[in-house]
C-alpha cells in the first residue's frame, strides 16, 4: 500500500453543536490526484480547510507523514508542506507575480533584479509560461492560479489543496490547468480537488471521495467509478429520513406567468439565463454553487446590475424593467428574502417590530409622511403573530433570537410590503427544525393565495418538497425543468453537473 | 426626437427594441418529446395542410390531396399546380389554395364549385391557410404580396409586411379584409364568434371580433402559423419554425442582412429552416452546443417542431415538441380527430398522430 501523506482519522468539525463534517476517514497518498465531490454542504470545503489549518478538528485525529498534528494555523501547515489554493486568490494584486511569490521571503537587501531573474528560473522549471514582471492583477485566472500554485511548490508544499479551481476559467485555461496538476504530481506532489464537475473528476482524478451531508460515502479508484455511481453517491439518500419526507403528489396549475427572465447576462457568473415564475405556484431553483441562481434574481430585485451592453431583459406582468434600486423592485411587488440575513437581512439592534416596519417603509418610499411608533407596533406584532415568531419580549433585538426567528423577522420584513412575486433564498439556511416546517408552511400558504414564489435552495430534498416545477441551474443559466412529479434526485443532480 | 434618441440608445446598448431576446420554453411550453415519439401514420413527401371534421381527415403533399380512410392514406386528386392550403366545410366541402394563387372549392361530391383569384383589387398571391367560419363562408390569410408561400424565408428576411387576412361569402365576388399589412398572415381559424388569425413575424396570434383586433396570444417562442379548433374548447397552434437569438440578431442587421438575401444561397442563410441536418455547410449547426458528445436539447434550433395548445382565454396549456435533435420538425398543420391530434412534418413529410388520452 502507498504511504499516506495526510490521513484523517474519524475527524469531526462542529459549528455550535452541528456538525459540518462527521466522523470522516480519509486518506491521501502521496503523489495522488484525489479528487472530492459532493453536493453544497456535503462538507468538501471543512474538510479541505481542516487540512489547511484554517479550521480545527472538534474531535478525531489528523496525521501528515504518520505523525499526530493539531494545525491550529494554516501557516502551521504551510511547515507541513499543505498549501490550499482558493477560489479568490490570494495574491496582492498590484505587485508583480516575483514579488508575489517571494513575498514574506524577501532578503535583507532586496534586488529586484535578482527576485525576477530566481523567479523566471523557478517559473521555468515548473515549466509555467508566465511572465514574472507581470502585474498579477493583468494576469487572467489560469495564470493567477499557476502562480498560486508556483508560490505553494515555492513553498515546499507536498500537498496542494484546490477549492473548485475551475470554476472561473475559460476551457484554454483549464486544458493549462489540467497540465499543471499533471505536472505537479509528476513531482511527487499530491494533490486534492474539489469541484462540482464530475467530468474533471474523472479525467484527472486517481481517486474520488464522495461525502454526503457531512459524511464519507465512498472512496474508490476512478475507474471504479461512472458518472451514475458518482451522482448516486451524492444523493443516494433516503427521502423519509429526512425532514422532507412528503414527496409532492400533486401540482399547482400556473397561474399568469408575472415574471420573464430573458437571456440575462450578468458578468460571468449569469451567462444567457432565461426563465418564467407563474403565480400560484412555488417554482424551485435548484444548483449549485456559482450557478448564478441568486445573482440572477438579484438582478430581477434590482439588488445587482445585470451587464451594461445587451444584457437581456427581465419583463414583470409582460413589461419590461430594470430597476437601479431595490426599492423600484419592492414597489413593483417583488421581494427578495436573502440567503445571508445577518449581512444583508435585518438590523440587529432594532426589535422584530421596528425591523417589519422598516419593511413597510421600504414599500412606501418617498410617501410616507412619518414614522408612527403605534404603527410599527401594530405592524410588527400583527406579523410575529402571523409568522409565530417566538420570543420573550416584542422589543427584543433581532440579534438575540434564534436563527429561525431571525430569518421569520426577515420573511415578515418582505411580506409585509405585500409582494406579488417573492424569493426565498435559501430559505431555511441555518434554520431549527421547528422554524424549517412552519417558514414551510409559510411558502406554500404565498403559493396557494395565488403568489408567485420562487425557492432557491442547495438542499435537494427542500427543492423537492416545497416547488412545483423545479429548474436546474448550471454555469449562469438554467438547463433544465421538472415538474415536481416526475423530478428524482438523481435526474436533478445529474442536471446541475453534467 | 426623444424616440429616435431612445432608439439609438437602444440599438448602441441592446436594449428595449435592440434587446436581442426570445421568450423562454418553459412552463407549458417545457421541452419534451411527444412529437418525436409520435406514431408515423404516413410518409408523404411535400406533406403540408391538414383538414378534418373530426371524422374524415385530408392531407394535401405538393399537388396532391389525400383522404385517410382509418390511417391508411388514399390519393384523392392531383391538381395542376401546388396545394398552399386546405379546409373542409362542416357538409363535406373542401377548399384548397393553389401556388398560392387562386382558391377552389370542391363540392362534396367532387364537382368543382366556387373559385376566386383576387382579393380586391389584387389578386391572390400567397394563400397559405383556408378555415370555413360556416358551411358558406371561407377565411384565408394571404402571407406576402411578394413572395410566393413557399419562399416564406424571404419574406422574413426582407422583413416582409404585406399580408392580408380575408373572409369570403362563397360564391359572391365580394371579399371582406379584415387585415392587411400584416407581417406574414400564416393561419386562420373561426372560434366563439371570432376570428383568429397568426401574424407570424410578430410573433403573436389576433383575434378579431365586433369589437376590432387585438392580441391573443403574442410573444410566441416560435413563428406561428395554421391552428384548428381543439374539442375541449381553444386551439391547436403549429410553430413552424422557432426564433432563436442569432436569427433575431440577423433581422436586426440590415445591412448584413440585404447582402445575405442577394448574394448566398438561401439554403445557407442564416435563418430558421423547416428541417436541418442535411448539409454540413449549413449554419446555426447544433454541434456547437455539443458537451461530451451530447447534443444539448437547449442548442439554438435551425429548425424545431413546436405544437401549441391554446386556451380559450389565450393561455397556453400544453406543448408538443421535437427537440433540435429530433426528427419531427417543421410542423405546418395540425388537426384533431377522434381522440388524436394529427400533425403534418413538412421538414420530414410525415403524419404524425399523438393520442391525447
Amino acid at each position: 500500500m502507498t504511504e499516506a501523506v495526510i490521513e484523517l482519522r474519524q475527524a469531526t468539525k462542529k459549528y455550535a453543536g452541528v456538525p459540518a463534517i462527521e466522523a470522516i476517514d480519509f486518506a491521501l497518498e502521496r503523489g495522488e490526484i484525489h479528487a472530492l465531490v459532493g453536493e453544497n454542504g456535503a462538507g468538501k470545503s471543512t474538510l479541505t480547510k481542516v487540512m489547511a489549518g484554517v479550521v480545527t478538528l472538534s474531535s478525531g485525529q489528523m496525521l501528515v507523514e504518520g505523525e499526530p498534528v493539531a494545525l491550529a494555523t494554516p501557516l502551521e501547515a504551510r511547515h507541513k508542506g499543505i498549501a490550499m489554493v482558493f477560489q479568490e486568490t490570494s495574491l496582492v494584486p498590484t505587485m508583480t507575480v516575483a514579488q508575489n511569490l517571494y513575498l514574506g521571503q524577501e532578503a535583507f537587501f532586496n534586488r529586484l533584479r535578482g527576485v525576477y531573474i530566481s523567479a523566471q528560473q523557478f517559473l521555468q522549471s515548473l515549466n509555467f509560461d508566465v511572465d514574472p514582471t507581470a502585474t498579477v492583477g493583468m494576469l487572467g485566472a489560469a495564470k493567477k492560479q499557476m502562480v498560486e500554485i508556483a508560490r505553494a511548490v515555492l513553498h515546499k508544499a507536498r500537498v496542494i489543496i484546490f477549492d473548485e479551481p475551475t470554476a472561473s476559467l475559460t476551457p484554454e485555461e483549464k486544458k493549462y490547468f489540467f497540465d499543471l496538476v499533471f505536472s505537479l504530481k509528476a513531482r511527487g506532489v499530491s494533490v486534492i480537488f474539489i469541484s462540482h464537475a464530475l467530468e474533471e473528476a474523472l479525467l484527472l482524478a486517481d481517486r474520488i471521495t464522495v461525502l454526503r451531508d457531512g459524511r464519507h460515502v465512498v472512496t474508490d479508484l476512478k475507474r471504479n467509478f461512472d458518472r451514475a455511481r458518482i451522482v448516486q453517491a451524492m444523493v443516494g439518500r433516503d427521502l423519509s429520513q429526512t425532514l422532507y419526507g412528503q414527496r409532492k403528489t400533486q401540482v399547482r396549475p400556473p397561474g399568469e406567468c408575472l415574471l420573464s427572465v430573458r437571456n440575462l447576462r450578468m458578468s460571468s457568473m449569469v451567462r444567457n439565463n432565461s426563465l418564467s415564475v407563474f403565480a400560484g405556484q412555488v417554482t424551485g431553483v435548484f444548483g449549485l454553487v456559482g450557478a448564478g441562481r441568486t445573482e440572477t434574481f438579484k438582478v430581477v430585485a434590482g439588488l445587482i446590475k445585470r451587464d451594461f451592453f445587451h444584457g437581456g431583459e427581465v419583463l414583470l406582468r409582460g413589461k419590461p424593467v430594470r430597476y437601479r434600486v431595490g426599492r423600484h423592485a419592492v414597489r413593483d411587488g417583488i421581494a427578495y428574502i436573502t440567503e445571508d440575513r445577518k449581512l444583508e437581512g435585518f438590523f440587529e439592534t432594532m426589535s422584530i417590530a421596528q425591523n417589519i416596519y422598516m419593511g413597510l417603509l421600504g414599500k412606501l418610499g418617498g410617501a410616507f409622511k412619518g414614522v408612527s411608533k403605534t404603527r410599527a407596533k401594530e405592524v410588527g406584532s400583527r406579523w410575529s403573530d402571523l409568522l409565530k415568531v417566538r420570543t420573550i419580549s416584542r422589543d427584543v433585538k433581532v440579534i438575540e433570537l434564534s436563527g429561525g426567528n431571525q430569518q421569520k423577522v426577515v420573511i415578515g420584513k418582505s411580506l409585509v410590503q405585500e409582494p406579488d412575486v417573492i424569493i426565498f433564498d435559501e430559505p431555511t439556511r441555518g434554520v431549527d427544525v421547528g422554524a424549517i416546517s412552519e417558514i414551510h408552511a409559510e411558502i406554500n400558504r404565498l403559493a396557494d393565495a395565488g403568489k408567485a414564489v420562487v425557492v432557491i435552495s442547495s438542499y435537494l430534498p427542500e427543492v423537492m418538497a416545497l416547488s412545483d416545477r423545479i429548474l436546474v441551474a448550471k454555469q449562469g443559466k438554467v438547463v433544465v425543468e421538472f415538474s415536481a412529479t416526475e423530478a428524482t434526485q438523481e435526474g436533478i443532480m445529474y442536471a446541475a453537473i453534467h | 426626437m426623444l424616440s429616435t434618441l431612445i432608439e439609438w440608445r437602444d440599438q448602441l446598448l441592446g436594449r428595449g427594441s435592440a434587446a436581442i431576446t426570445v421568450p423562454v420554453m418553459d412552463g407549458a411550453l417545457k421541452p419534451n418529446r411527444a412529437l418525436d415519439d409520435a406514431a408515423v401514420v404516413a410518409e408523404l413527401p411535400g406533406l403540408d395542410d391538414l383538414a378534418s371534421d373530426g371524422a374524415r381527415l385530408y392531407a394535401s403533399a405538393d399537388a396532391t390531396l389525400w383522404r385517410f380512410d382509418g390511417d391508411t392514406p388514399a390519393l384523392l386528386r392531383r391538381f395542376d399546380a401546388a396545394i398552399t392550403a386546405l379546409a373542409l366545410s362542416p357538409q363535406g366541402r373542401i377548399a384548397v389554395a393553389l401556388a398560392g394563387q387562386r382558391v377552389l372549392v370542391l363540392e362534396a361530391d367532387g364537382t368543382e364549385g366556387a373559385r376566386l383569384d383576387t382579393l380586391g383589387a389584387q389578386r391572390l398571391h400567397a394563400v397559405n391557410a383556408l378555415a370555413f367560419a360556416d358551411e358558406d363562408t371561407l377565411l384565408l390569410s394571404d402571407g406576402s404580396q411578394r413572395f410566393a408561400a413557399a419562399q416564406w424565408c424571404h419574406d422574413l428576411m426582407t422583413r416582409g409586411c404585406s399580408g392580408r387576412v380575408a373572409r369570403w361569402r362563397l360564391g359572391s365576388a365580394g371579399v371582406e379584409v379584415l387585415a392587411q399589412g400584416q407581417r406574414h398572415a400564416f393561419g386562420v381559424l373561426a372560434l366563439g364568434g371570432a376570428v383568429l388569425y397568426s401574424e407570424s413575424w410578430r410573433h403573436r396570434v389576433v383575434r378579431s371580433d365586433s369589437r376590432g383586433a387585438r392580441p391573443l396570444v403574442s410573444e410566441l417562442p416560435g413563428y406561428p402559423s395554421r391552428m384548428s379548433a381543439a374539442a375541449d374548447g381553444g386551439f391547436w397552434l403549429t410553430c413552424f419554425v422557432c426564433r432563436t437569438q442569432l436569427v433575431e440578431f440577423v433581422l436586426r442587421e440590415d445591412a448584413y442582412r440585404r447582402r445575405m438575401v442577394a448574394e448566398v444561397d438561401p439554403r445557407y442563410w442564416v435563418a430558421p429552416a423547416l428541417s436541418s441536418g442535411q448539409s454540413f455547410l449549413e449554419p446555426l449547426q447544433g454541434a456547437g452546443v455539443k458537451q461530451m458528445g451530447v447534443l444539448k436539447p437547449w442548442a439554438p434550433p435551425r429548425s424545431y417542431g413546436l405544437v401549441i395548445k391554446v386556451g380559450a382565454d389565450g393561455r397556453i396549456e400544453r406543448s408538443l415538441h421535437s427537440l433540435v435533435d429530433g426528427r419531427h420538425h417543421g410542423i405546418t398543420a395540425v388537426t384533431e380527430r377522434a381522440g388524436a391530434l394529427y400533425a403534418a412534418s413538412k421538414g420530414s413529410g410525415r403524419l404524425l398522430k399523438v393520442e391525447l388520452s
